[in-house]
């Protein structure tokens, strides 16, 4: 099982911070809430699969598999001015 | 001609001199202001000879066309000097209320000579400049100062340093109302040299505004772009800028213990969420600022404003540390003593490796979060080993035989982004003219933000390209002067078209970029006239030689040579790293730089 | 080449042409490295882009690859040697064009475009391909506009990413089929937008 792990305010969207996730791909019903807005993606919202960029992999479809760790973050800016 | 005050205020303490001279407008063309026209003034006022900490050099407080404007974010502004910490041109810069007083005062610039006998401070406002005695106030920590010098609701504001200034520490800041810093570099410690303990300034007019019509436009596009954007809207006033430590941990490019790993397995426990649900008063913000990513934090111990990112990195991550209480206490620690964060909690993570390696014999050692304010006091005051920590973590390396143990760039310490899992940062630190700085061009955004999207991290090829362009662009945000954090939302082509509007001068967005490239050429020509070569344009050896072993990033090192030789071809520099002539006539720096290099010359 | 770069061209070319942005051998697309800059080879389809139809050449000054570069290739590099670009996109945007064939400037009215374009310029030469004065003008315009258009060719687009430059190009052919679909319609015009006298100074 794919452990993913949501950040910042997506936090709001699920019942617990932490999720055990069964499905086999990103598309699963109980992480739309933190993907998705009416329908289209949230703005700025990062995917990581094992620190990688879902960009740089098949995006939604990428096949999650034992052990990997799956961090969901919301828009984020950071540095110090 | 509008923007700018056209008067520089120029003082020397040394026989208590005042004097008021017209600014140069085809130099204000050229550099615009802050970082520009400090770079500027300095090329021409500091040589070779003049060492950091001698009473000759000098220290120039510059605001930017835009500061004090009323355009978003338009409080900020620059100290310019020779670095006691790295010997390189050095600027740090600033928000908050003071450089918009400042300007407000009828000034573009102030330079700062000389060192007076006793210790002084200085006042600006309305009735005139006066040099006070500063008696009472030596020794005195930042909070103290600020408040007996009068703060008064943001009518009159205060800049001075604390202890760590006055016994010379090389990483001492210039504290900026008792809470925000001109940090990095030391210029705290060529402040304490010239006996001078604060400036106070009142001011009294807005700045003219060329084309009010267009500035009013301009005003409210920006509004609206600083609303639309998630990043300037939601996660900096939600989290503030420590809510970037969970994703930096998790790509693997989190420092942790001096740069031995790349992730920290308490960087929840020290990130924004945490900081939010444990330790969050309120938020803040600087004038003129929709934005408000400041945080007011409380512990048991203390409140007050931060810590930011690199701040909560610094003495955690970097010194293994997950207590967060006491990550905000030593910051708080570090304002009220004057302190660079980033130095300060490097190098004591440096002192911790050595430690642990047997070649430092001390109780800091990698968690001890209780040894974090011990530390930090001996620092300021350079007692037993902070006399040693106190001239920054390459200094302490080399004195107990290992100079790779520094994790710095040109002396000046890495903040909190391992090179090793973002190629383009590791050229960025290398290169950067103040030694290894994260400000000096957005690569967070660029490489881990998706800002614009698709760069990879990893990606090697062209990289210098999107390096170079950050660089001028932050050069000349740093020069109009505006915060970084806007530009997040709102283009380069809008700075460049309010520019435009408030000094009546045509500025393309490509003019804009240029000015940003002059002063990095400016800055480069400085650090080569130091003696500077291209082998400082490099990294600590753990971060090109010894790949990671864990993470996201592993089996990397920073892969910097192909990158910096690709960089100083596209920077149209030799391959020594120097600007070639053509460059220099090019951006208009030729004879600046060979009429003045002769003068330095032949003094 | 690192085949990241190469993905990029094959994505934005497939797009581009998909979008109806070009015809079948039109357009052209470059990135620039460095001191290199890399564009579509002469003659190849930006719908059917092959990793061997990138051509890498250097900056200001010619090598190998230049013999098969595209005749285009003088006004990319013009425009990297003056402006902060660092991808550029030329496409034949049909509205687009229509539209510029009877006005110096086109402001659109839909929200999209206001907001990331404020204002296109529109800019002539009788010779319109591949003079040194038609890169200079068209150079010059985008150091000020983040896309122009040369009246009766296409567009040229500026950014730090071919991603970048597509979403200008996209935005102003939408731009102009909405204006084009609002002067169908006809009716009367209802400002909604806040401070609109702003785009057309822009």
């Amino acid at each position: 099982m794919a452990r993913v792990t949501l950040y910042g305010g997506l936090r709001r969207h699920v019942s617990a911070p932490m999720q055990q996730l069964d499905s086999v791909t990103m598309r699963d019903a109980e992480l739309q809430a933190a993907l998705f807005e009416n329908d289209r993606p949230r703005p700025h919202v990062r995917v990581l699969v094992n620190g990688r960029n879902l960009e740089w992999m098949r995006g939604l479809d990428t096949p999650l598999e034992q052990d990997h760790q799956v961090a969901i973050f919301p828009p984020i800016a950071g540095g110090t001015p | 001609m509008n923007g700018w005050t056209g008067k520089i205020l120029d003082i020397d303490l040394s026989d208590a001199t005042v004097k008021t001279y017209e600014l140069d407008m085809e130099m204000a063309r050229l550099f615009l202001g802050g970082r520009g026209l400090g770079a500027r003034l300095l090329w021409d006022a500091v040589g070779p000879a003049i060492e950091p900490l001698s009473p000759d050099n000098v220290l120039i407080f510059a605001t930017g066309p835009l500061t004090a404007t009323g355009y978003q974010t338009s409080n900020r502004f620059s100290v310019t000097t020779k670095s006691p910490l790295t010997g390189t041109i050095l600027d740090a810069n600033s928000g908050g209320f003071w450089g918009m007083q400042f300007k407000k005062a009828g000034y573009d610039a102030l330079v700062v000579r000389g060192r007076a006998e006793r210790p002084v401070y200085v006042e600006i406002t309305p009735n005139g400049v006066t040099i006070e005695d500063a008696k009472h106030l030596w020794g005195a920590r930042v909070g103290a100062v600020t408040e007996q010098l009068g703060q008064n609701d943001n009518r009159r504001n205060v800049l001075c340093i604390g202890p760590a200034g006055e016994n010379l520490s090389r990483m001492a800041a210039i504290m900026n109302d008792g809470r925000r810093s001109l940090a990095r570099g030391g210029p705290g410690a060529v402040m304490g040299r010239k006996n001078l303990k604060a400036i106070v300034v009142e001011g009294k007019e807005r700045p003219g505004i060329q084309d009010h019509e267009g500035f009013r436009f301009l005003l409210y596009e920006s509004r609206k772009m600083l609303r639309t954007s998630p990043l300037t809207s939601q996660a900096l006033p939600e989290f503030g800028t420590a809510v970037v430590m969970n994703l930096i941990n998790h790509i693997g490019a989190l420092p942790t213990r001096n740069f031995q790993q790349s992730q920290f397995e308490g960087a929840e426990a020290i990130s924004g969420e945490a900081l939010t649900e444990k330790y969050l008063v309120k938020n803040a913000s600087c004038w003129a600022c929709p934005i408000g990513c400041t945080r007011i934090s409380r512990t048991q111990k203390v409140e007050g404003e931060g810590p930011e990112y690199e701040t909560t990195w610094a003495f955690g991550a970097q010194c293994g540390v997950d207590d967060l209480a006491a990550i905000i206490e030593a910051n708080h620690l570090c304002n009220e003593l004057g302190l660079d964060t980033i130095s300060t909690g490097s190098t004591i993570g440096c002192a911790m490796e050595l430690t642990e390696r047997g070649l430092l014999d001390s109780d800091l050692r990698f968690g001890r979060a209780d040894m974090l304010a011990p530390a930090i006091e001996a620092l300021a005051y350079r007692r037993d080993l902070g006399d040693d920590l106190a001239d920054g973590s390459l200094r302490l390396a080399t004195k107990y035989g290992a100079p790779e143990l520094s994790m710095s760039v040109k002396g000046l310490e890495m903040p909190a982004y391992d090179p090793r899992g973002m190629q383009g940062q590791g050229l960025l630190y290398a290169t950067s003219n103040r030694g290894a700085c994260h400000m000096r061009g957005n690569m967070l955004g660029l490489e881990v933000l998706g800002l614009p999207k698709r760069i990879d991290r990893f990606q090697v090829q062209g990289k210098s390209s999107y390096v170079i362009l950050h660089q001028n662009i932050a050069a000349a945000i740093d020069s109009l002067v505006v915060c970084k954090f806007t530009h997040m939302a709102v283009g380069e082509e809008y700075f460049a078209r309010v520019l435009s509007a408030v000094s009546g001068v045509e500025f393309s967005t490509g003019d804009l970029v240029r000015a940003g490239e002059r002063v990095w050429n400016l800055e480069r020509m400085y650090n080569l006239r130091e003696g500077f070569t291209r082998s400082d344009d490099t990294l600590p050896s753990r971060l090109l030689r010894e790949p990671l072993a864990d993470g996201p990033s592993k089996g990397w090192v920073n892969e910097l040579e192909p990158m910096l030789a690709e960089y100083y071809r596209a920077r149209g520099w030799d391959r020594q790293g120097v600007p070639t002539q053509d460059k220099l006539k090019e951006l208009e720096l030729e004879e600046i730089v060979n009429s003045q290099q002769s003068t330095v010359n032949s003094q | 080449m690192d085949e990241r770069i190469i993905q990029q061209f094959l994505e934005v070319g497939r797009d581009l042409f998909e979008a109806d942005l070009v015809s079948s051998h039109g357009g052209n697309i470059s990135v620039r490295l460095g001191d290199r800059v890399v564009i579509k080879r002469r003659g190849a389809m930006l719908g059917r882009l092959k990793p061997h139809d990138l051509v890498e050449t250097g900056l200001a000054k010619n090598d190998s690859g230049v013999a098969l570069a595209s005749t285009e290739l003088l006004i990319h590099r013009t425009i990297y040697l003056s402006t902060p670009a660092l991808a550029v996109i030329h496409a034949h945007p049909r509205t687009a064009i229509a539209y510029s064939l009877s006005r110096d400037e086109i402001v659109p009215i839909d929200n999209e475009a206001s907001y990331l374009l404020k204002k296109i310029p529109v800019v002539s030469e009788e010779v319109p391909s591949g003079t040194k004065e038609m890169a200079e003008t068209l150079a010059n315009a985008l150091g000020a506009y983040k896309i122009v258009m040369l009246r009766g060719h296409g567009s040229f687009a500026i950014g730090q990413t071919l991603d970048e430059a597509f979403h200008w190009t996209s935005t102003l052919e939408e731009a102009c089929e909405i204006a084009l679909k609002a002067k169908l319609i006809g009716e009367t015009f209802i400002e909604y937008r806040g401070m609109s006298e702003g785009y057309k100074k822009w």
